[in-house]
């Protein structure tokens, strides 16, 4: 175990001293945050907006709209919390690819520590990075939230969305570590993150809602853990803002709206629960980590 | 005496390159064994292949008494390696870098602080510990690598061209502290290097080229059979013709370099009757020691122009 924790020690020291790439990372989800608040965030805004003029015959319409934006900042909160879930792992990871190319990885082979706790070392200080950095976000998220006279959400929310990020960075600390075992070199590496990143967005729904997909590769996105990840963690943030906007609508106005926005997936008419989406990305995560640690194992007895 | 490294028909091919070809041979314990080829010639293949990094196409290896592909983790414990990359991480300061390393042998804290003084004192690190690595010249982190090698006190040190870039007096600096290492641990040290002239420091030699180990015995032995003195006269004015004239007539082998004539020669004692028998006609003579370089070159058969590439 202490062979584990020198090596976590190490990978976020090497990560940490790296300032530029950890200001950068910072950064990059700031600006992704800022901009969806800017202009996803209106234009969002006025479809809910929309959908409440549409049902609601004469309601308030300033509280409409202060609840619908609110709604709307919640929702796209947990969207980017996402995007880093998956993104922020894979920069750390990014250190492991450096490391084989300029043979640091073989200096650790040749030492006594077992392969797979070389493995968990990297890891496990990913994931540790990617949850600190995601919590980071979310805070940050909610202050600059509460500066815009947002409030924020409950303890209880809070904590499940804590959980739901130590569920999705893990899935993508694994992830990364798999795809790092068969990527040799830099270029590449940080090439795969700018495509993943950007597809991830589009794959999890976060730029554009759900809704405005065609169904056919909607259907093959539910079978991505992505999408999963982004449903359960919006579920959470817009929980109680979901329930003030829709109060005193029928049920199914809020129930299809949800389905649109991505907040809740549907498999064959029926609503899948939150509890199966996160046993699908935990059983995700225990094969991707068998798959790591099998991949791994296999290539000790093998050239590199 | 004990045999640190038993290698028994290795081989390493990748796919169609075979880099390691059928070599054999053994390393006593306590030796300085250097093996010597140019680039591409499968050092660091062979190298690799002992530090358990990746398996041999065919053949046995024993490293202390274990066996390469089956007490693969004994072996790791036996040895220190320094690759020939520099693996240090250069966001981190030397100490950092050493206590990382450290700490993945040693768990006791108080003894690895003992061992941390004792290989930067050997090393001489006492004032790089708190420097960035990044910062250091490259014989300050070649000694830091080997330094980082030796903190589990390993049986036998593995160096993978440890001078290679290194200027000259570093060069030499890295060859004392690998040789006072031996001295004082009896540590057991094997050693590439393409540098022919410096492998004559070594205790043993094996020469390997294109794969195949083409000759091996100590520095001294190998010249004896491949290095021949040379004698270089120098004739005195106008007596040039002379001198030929009487080498001829005595049926020696020479050649002429400049204007200088050069025999070659068995050993120093053959050159005195040359000496003797030519000595009016003379200006003045030299006696040329056989060098590894020579040595290298009548092993492989390579010449001068190909060795560097
Ligand atoms: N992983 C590999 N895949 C294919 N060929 C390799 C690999 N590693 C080394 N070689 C080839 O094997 C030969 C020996 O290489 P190497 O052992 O690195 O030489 P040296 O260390 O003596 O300079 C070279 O021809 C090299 O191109
Ligand atoms: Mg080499």
């Amino acid at each position: 175990m202490k062979e584990i924790y020198v090596l976590v020690k190490r990978n976020i020291l090497i990560f940490i001293r790296d300032r530029a790439s950890v200001f950068f990372s910072v950064l990059s989800m700031l600006i992704v945050l800022m901009l969806m608040a800017v202009f996803l965030g209106n234009m969002n805004t006025d479809n809910t907006v929309e959908v409440l003029e549409q049902y609601g015959g004469i309601r308030n319409a300033t509280l409409d709209r202060e609840n619908a934006k609110r709604l709307i900042s919640m929702w796209t909160l947990a969207g980017v919390l996402l995007v880093n879930c998956v993104t922020v792992p894979m920069t750390v990871m990014g250190n492991m690819v450096t490391d084989e190319m300029e043979g640091r990885l073989a200096a650790f082979y040749v030492t006594p520590v077992k392969r797979s706790k070389i493995a968990t070392g990297y890891i496990l200080a990913s994931w540790l990075i990617g949850i600190v950095l995601c919590l980071l976000t979310f805070g940050l998220g909610q202050g600059y939230l509460a500066a815009c006279g947002i409030s924020m959400l409950n303890i209880s929310d809070c904590a499940a969305l804590a959980g739901m990020i130590f569920l999705n960075t893990f899935l993508y600390s694994a992830v990364a570590y798999l795809l790092a075992l068969f990527i040799h070199s830099s270029g590449a590496w940080s090439g795969m993150l700018t495509v993943i990143g950007t597809l991830v967005g589009f794959v999890g729904a976060i730029y554009l809602p759900v809704g405005m997909l065609p169904e056919k590769i909607v259907t093959v996105l539910k079978a991505f853990p992505v999408l999963h990840g982004a449903a359960m963690m919006r579920s959470v943030c817009t929980r109680d803002s979901l329930a003030a906007t829709f109060a005193g609508l029928p049920t199914e106005v809020s129930e299809i709206y949800q389905s649109e926005m991505g907040i809740t997936i549907s498999l064959n008419e029926q609503t899948i629960s939150d509890f199966t989406s996160v046993f699908f990305v935990i059983g995700l995560s225990a094969a991707v980590t068998v798959a790591a640690f099998v991949v791994s194992k296999y290539r000790a007895g093998r050239d590199r | 005496m004990e045999t640190a490294v038993k290698v028994l028909h290795l081989k390493k091919y990748f796919k169609e390159v075979k880099a390691v070809d059928n070599i054999n041979f053994q390393i006593q314990r306590g030796e300085l064994f250097g093996f010597l080829g140019i680039n591409g010639a499968g050092k660091s293949t062979t190298i690799n292949m002992l530090c358990t990094l990746f398996p041999p196409t065919d053949g046995q290896v024993e490293i202390c008494g274990y066996r390469l592909g089956k007490d693969n983790e004994k072996i790791r414990r036996s040895i220190g390696v320094v690759c020939q990359n520099n693996s240090l991480d250069n966001r981190l300061s030397v100490k950092e870098n050493l206590v990382i390393r450290g700490k993945l042998y040693e768990k006791d804290s108080n003894k690895l602080k003992r061992k941390l003084d004792d290989v930067c004192e050997i090393m001489s690190l006492k004032e790089l510990v708190d420097r960035r690595y990044a910062k250091l010249s490259g014989g300050q982190k070649r000694r830091c690598e080997i330094a980082a090698a030796l903190l589990h006190t390993p049986e036998i040190l593995f160096l993978d061209e440890p001078t290679t870039g290194l200027d000259p007096a570093t060069r030499k600096l890295v060859w004392e502290s690998v040789e006072q290492l031996r001295e004082e641990l009896n540590m057991t040290v094997f050693l590439t290097t393409h540098y022919m002239e410096e492998a004559a420091r070594a205790t043993s030699i094996a020469i390997i080229d294109a794969g195949h180990l083409k000759e091996q015995g100590t520095p001294f032995d190998l010249k004896e059979r491949y290095a021949k003195d040379k004698l270089r006269l120098v004739a005195a004015a106008g007596k040039e013709q002379k001198l030929i004239q009487m080498l001829e007539q005595k049926q020696l082998s020479y050649y002429v370099k400049e204007s200088d004539i050069i025999l070659t020669v068995d050993n120093s004692i053959c050159a005195l009757p040359v000496l003797e028998m030519c000595r009016e006609v003379l200006d003045g003579f030299e006696m040329l020691q056989g060098t590894m370089d020579d040595v290298f070159l009548n092993v492989t058969g390579r010449t001068l122009e190909n060795r560097e590439s």
